[in-house]
């Protein structure tokens, strides 16, 4: 039987595993170390380090030095994760062809996707060492929030790096894996995974014949243990410029010297009250005088520093048990995932959030690539009961007239899955119909992440509304999302299976919504609102109507100039309201129009 | 000790209990020498539903656990009739609804395996989302769970990952959005009250529909003893002897005949002139043959009149039991029964028919809930149907409406009783334009677009400025 590794590619640190007879081990690396750096540099002689090593040079190496690609993988150039990590990183990033990221090493562009795969195959090179056979299969490891998008870069990775990755696996979920698996256990648990870089939360029952059904996810792929680092620089940077007058981000190495001071002191002070942060020599000053910086940092700052951040966490879990429909008392087990929950700070808010001492048994560095290795052995191997039940993380649809976007699969569902709608044309003589494919939550489809599109042609003209097109959504089990839209009456379909987008960019997807427009598919009217808007549209016409009359014999008074400014206002509610194709709010201001227009109708008779 | 085996308990007619169709099937494995496991097997259901049912049949006593080496039981006192109910199962539910061919398709799964998910695959439509979990109605969430997760562990396409399915792919694939949907639903207070008010709905539909087919049946026999009645009583005045069952031989026959007419005529007929005085008297005497078929008839009809009394009488009683139980349809279907007996009682039938409207509101109630649920879920062709039965017992406009709509939508809808509701709901309300615009878009979608057009202008009579109406009039090409 062919082995699988696992893979967990961290944000900061990355490690290996791979189930032998049966148990799931770590792999260490050739210093010995369990988890290895992120990292990756190019030398001056064009050298490429990996791990370790790249950590090392760092300082002196800080511009071709890349750490935390992970942050960048999958995202558009000015996206403002994007913009945020241009500023602060000491490695240079420009924009791609394809309003993609690359990195600058030495004069060399790398896409992130060719980053990361340089970390996986260092992973899978150690793997190789300790196999002492080669590796080529692999279960990577991503945030569980993570859209389609990064999900497809970080299998790229894989590829380039010479590995099939077989599954793609979110990180609480393979925490919850390690944690539950051979215990034989039937328990709801919540899994806190606080990282370098993200942050998760799951909700999972693990049931008995190996079954492990993920309830509800959800996440920031933006808050992790940098963010907290960076928080501990601008303390560090803004203090000494208070008293040099000089901004220490200018310097490249500067920056670097003081990230590794950050993090360490932020690792140290899990375990003491207070630490020193000692950079000496750290720029010179115009008369070419060496500066040193030099200050205590307390448990008590940093955990100021850091409060947003955490309550940030807890407000996400907040909101994942009521999408769970779970009480904290009915969470039996909470497990503590990542480097950052070795913070007493996250243990004890943690605790007081779920009322209960969150579980510290698994290693928070290795519990996610051993949930990978199991993962993967389980997949390959008959004789290993164990089934994942995964979710969706994010709703699945497709944008409707007027820039909606229509939900077709919801954020946690249970894959695989299939899920089909009926959608009508959106103009008269309307020919064919774009679809055009999302992912988010947000009800306006500019602010989800586009995934794909396709145009169904040939459809018979008639009227708007009148040719139905059935739309059905399909997530397969190895995640990959197809859409397929027919046309009721011919029964000619056209499908695409989504994969990540070329890299659009924001305007791009603007000005392909915007001449999509015309072709978009409607919702299919209900009858409760088309009925509601007859009403509403007639009250409106006469209204109208009467509004020049009206407006003639009440304007001298302010009174009536004020009821003549009301009346706008209502009629103005009650288009924008149709227009949004709302049923319940048109029904709200029928009442408003009939009474204006009751009034209305009672002025002119006066006359 | 060896593990006990289950054994049918003989004689037991199982028609009398509350079985579901897993039960039946798994009764159709038990022999008497399969344990538990095997059974799971044999039957592909989950170790935990044969565990569940078995307990179930035991409690109900239906099946009784041995040990193995035990002697066979005694020969079973009605064999056949008991055959005959599991051959019924056997027939409805177990009859491999897929073609054996299927089986031959090459993929990586073992022939348990393949006809494990054909059969559930294929009977998904039939099964409940209990059933198809295997549990019961009173199963609590850990039950759900439990059953889901092990029905899961089976059909997760994980399980086969990498491996030739071929066709059963989807199939696995389906089968697990079922049991999902199935889990989620009961997993749920709130979803799953929702889903046991619709079964509830379903349930009394069905068990309506069953009775009512019993009174038919009920009525049949009930013709057939008033005609065995009419062959216990005299035999009816016609000139031959009526057909015997057994054939009497030709000489009884003519004896019989012989007596008959002397009978009848008080012995006028010449073979037999002079009767022995010892004779009884015949205290009917007819002048003439005609007179005596006339009291003949009415002999027969007093008797038979007594004798469908009885049952007439019988089943008032019973329908008055029900009433008194507030069982409505049990009595609806009683007194239908009554009237088949005693048909020319007016009083009695118009009790019937009055118990019948009430029934009859009740059955509606429950499909108009069943179709507004249906219609909730999009399922159209069930909503179809339900609106249908609504439509058949009201016979308003509305449900018309609503049948021939739901109809429309549903791809495997039939246009024509679309068609022929939407007339019915215009015929009821020709004032209503929708009913008309519903019909316009039935006539197009069967593509009639003469009639389609007929019926635009009738609408249009109504109201010209009708959104949808000058929508599909534009569709016309007008």
């Amino acid at each position: 039987m062919e082995k699988v590794i696992g893979i967990d590619l961290g944000t900061t640190n990355s490690c290996v595993a791979i189930v032998e007879n049966g148990t799931p081990v770590v792999i260490p690396n050739r210093g010995g170390y369990k988890t290895t750096p992120s990292m990756v540099a190019v030398t001056e002689a064009g050298k490429r380090l990996v791990g370790h090593i790249a950590k090392r040079q760092a300082i002196t190496n800080a511009e071709n030095t890349v750490y935390a690609a992970k942050r960048l993988i999958g995202r558009k150039w000015n996206s403002p994760q994007v913009k945020n990590a241009v500023a602060t990183s000491s490695y240079r990033i420009v924009e791609g062809p394809h309003n993609d990221v690359r990195i600058v090493l030495r004069d060399k562009e790398f896409s992130v996707p060719e980053i990361s795969a340089m970390v996986l195959q260092e992973m899978k090179v150690i793997a190789e060492d300790y196999l002492g056979e080669s590796v080529s299969k692999a279960v990577v490891t991503v945030p569980a929030y993570f859209n389609d998008n990064q999900r497809q870069a970080t299998k790229d990775a894989g590829e380039i790096a010479g590995l099939d990755v077989i599954r793609i696996i979110n990180e609480p979920t393979a925490a919850a894996l390690s944690y539950g698996f051979g215990r034989n256990i039937e328990k709801t648990v919540a899994v806190y995974d606080f990282g370098g870089g993200t942050f998760d939360i799951s909700i999972l029952e693990i049931g008995a014949h190996g079954v492990f059904k993920v309830i509800a996810t959800a996440g920031d792929t933006f808050l992790g243990g940098e963010d907290i680092d960076a928080r501990i620089i601008d303390w560090l940077v803004s203090g000494f410029k208070e008293e040099h007058n000089i901004d220490l981000r200018q310097d490249r190495m500067a920056l670097q010297r003081l990230k590794d001071a950050a993090e360490k002191a932020k690792c140290e002070l899990s375990s003491v009250r207070e630490t020193e942060v000692n950079l000496p020599f750290i720029i010179s000053s115009g008369r070419n005088e060496a500066l040193h910086l030099q200050r205590t940092l307390t448990r008590q700052t940093l955990e100021e520093l850091a409060e947003d951040l955490v309550e940030r966490t807890v407000d996400i879990c907040k909101q994942t048990l009521e999408d769970a429909k779970l009480g904290k008392d009915e969470i039996e087990e909470v497990v503590l995932v990542g480097g950052m929950t070795r913070m007493p700070k996250i243990q004890s808010a943690v605790q007081a959030f779920f009322e209960k001492e969150p579980n510290k048994g698994v290693h928070p560095d290795e519990v996610v690539a051993l949930g990978a290795a199991i993962q993967g052995a389980a997949l390959v191997d008959d004789k290993q009961e164990m089934v994942l039940l995964d979710v969706t993380p994010h709703a699945l649809g497709i944008m409707t007239f007027g820039s909606y976007f229509e939900e077709l699969i919801p954020q946690n569902t249970t894959v695989p899955t299939h899920r089909t709608k009926i959608f009508t044309t959106s103009r008269d003589n309307q020919t064919a119909v774009k679809i055009l494919v999302m992912q988010g939550e947000s009800q306006r489809a500019e602010e989800n992440e586009l995934l794909g599109e396709f145009i169904l042609t040939g459809l018979r003209r008639a009227p708007k509304g009148q040719v139905e097109i059935e739309v059905t959504f399909e997530i397969n089990a190895d995640g990959i999302v197809s859409v397929r839209a027919k046309d009721l009456e011919t029964g000619l379909e056209q499908s695409i299976q989504v994969t990540a987008t070329s890299g659009l960019t924001r305007e791009e997807i603007k000005t392909m919504m915007d001449n999509a427009k015309d072709d978009l598919v409607d919702r299919r009217t209900s009858e409760e609102f088309e009925a509601a808007k007859q009403e509403a549209e007639k009250l409106i016409a006469e209204i109208e109507k009467l509004f020049p009359q009206v407006q003639q014999i009440v304007a001298s008074s302010d009174f009536g100039r004020d009821a003549i400014e009301k009346a706008r206002a209502i009629v103005d509610k009650a288009r924008s309201a149709i227009e949004r194709r709302d049923a319940a709010a048109v029904k709200e201001q029928i009442e408003g129009l009939t009474r204006t227009h009751r009034m209305f109708k009672g002025v002119v008779a006066k006359t | 000790m060896a593990e006990k085996v289950p054994r049918l308990v003989p004689g037991v007619d199982i028609r009398s209990f509350k079985l579901d169709p897993m039960d039946g099937f798994l009764m159709t494995r038990i022999d008497g020498k399969l344990g538990p496991k095997e059974l799971g097997r044999e039957t592909g259901l989950p170790d935990f539903s044969v565990a569940r049912a078995l307990e179930k049949l035991e409690k109900l006593g239906i099946i009784q656990l041995i040990d193995p080496n035990a002697p066979p039981p005694p020969p079973p006192q009605a064999p056949a009739e008991r055959k005959s109910a599991i051959a019924q199962f056997d027939a409805g539910l177990l009859a491999p609804k897929y073609d054996p061919k299927e089986l031959e398709e090459p993929a990586d799964l073992t022939p348990e395996q393949k006809k494990r998910i054909l059969d559930f695959f294929y009977r998904l439509d039939d099964l409940d989302h209990y059933t198809l979990l295997g549990i019961t109605a009173e199963a609590d969430k850990k039950g759900v769970k439990r059953a889901y997760f092990e029905l899961a562990a089976t059909f997760h396409p994980d399980r086969y990952f990498k491996k030739e399915l071929g066709s059963f792919k989807p199939k696995m694939e389906e089968l697990f959005n079922r049991i999902t949907e199935a889990h989620d639903t009961l997993a749920d207070a709130a979803t799953r009250a929702e889903y046991d008010a619709y079964l509830a709905e379903v349930a009394t539909t069905r068990g309506m529909e069953a009775m009512l087919e019993r009174a038919m049946a009920e009525s049949a026999r009930a013709a057939a003893e008033a005609a065995r009645a009419v062959q216990a009583a005299p035999p009816p005045p016609v000139p031959t002897a009526p057909p015997q069952p057994t054939g009497p031989s030709p000489d009884e026959i003519r004896r019989r005949k012989e007596a008959l007419a002397r009978r009848l005529t008080g012995g006028v007929r010449p073979p037999q002139a002079s009767r022995p005085p010892s004779d009884k008297p015949n205290p009917l005497r007819y002048s003439n043959p005609q007179d005596a078929m006339d009291a003949l008839k009415r002999r027969y009809e007093d008797r038979l009149e007594s004798a469908t009394q009885a049952h007439a009488q019988r089943y008032v009683q019973a329908a008055e039991d029900a009433l008194a139980k507030n069982d409505l349809v049990a009595a609806s279907t009683a007194f239908n029964i009554a009237t088949k007996f005693a048909p020319d009682d007016v009083d009695l039938a118009m009790r019937a028919q009055e118990v019948k409207n009430l029934a009859d509101k009740l059955l509606a109630e429950s499909y108009l809930k069943q179709a507004q649920y249906e219609e909730r879920q999009g399922h159209w062709f069930e909503a179809g149907r339900s609106w249908q039965k609504v439509a058949k017992i009201r016979n308003d406009a509305v449900s018309h409406e609503r049948a021939a709509n739901a109809l429309l939508h549903s791809p495997e809808g039939d246009l024509h009783e679309a068609a022929e509701h939407a007339k019915q709901a215009i015929t009821l309300q020709p004032g209503v334009i929708e009913n008309h615009v519903t019909l316009v878009e039935v006539y197009l979608k069967a593509g009639l677009t003469a009639s389609a057009r007929r019926a635009a202008e009738a609408a249009n009579a109504l109201d010209p400025k009708h959104p949808p109406l000058l929508a599909l009039l534009k569709r016309l090409g007008k």
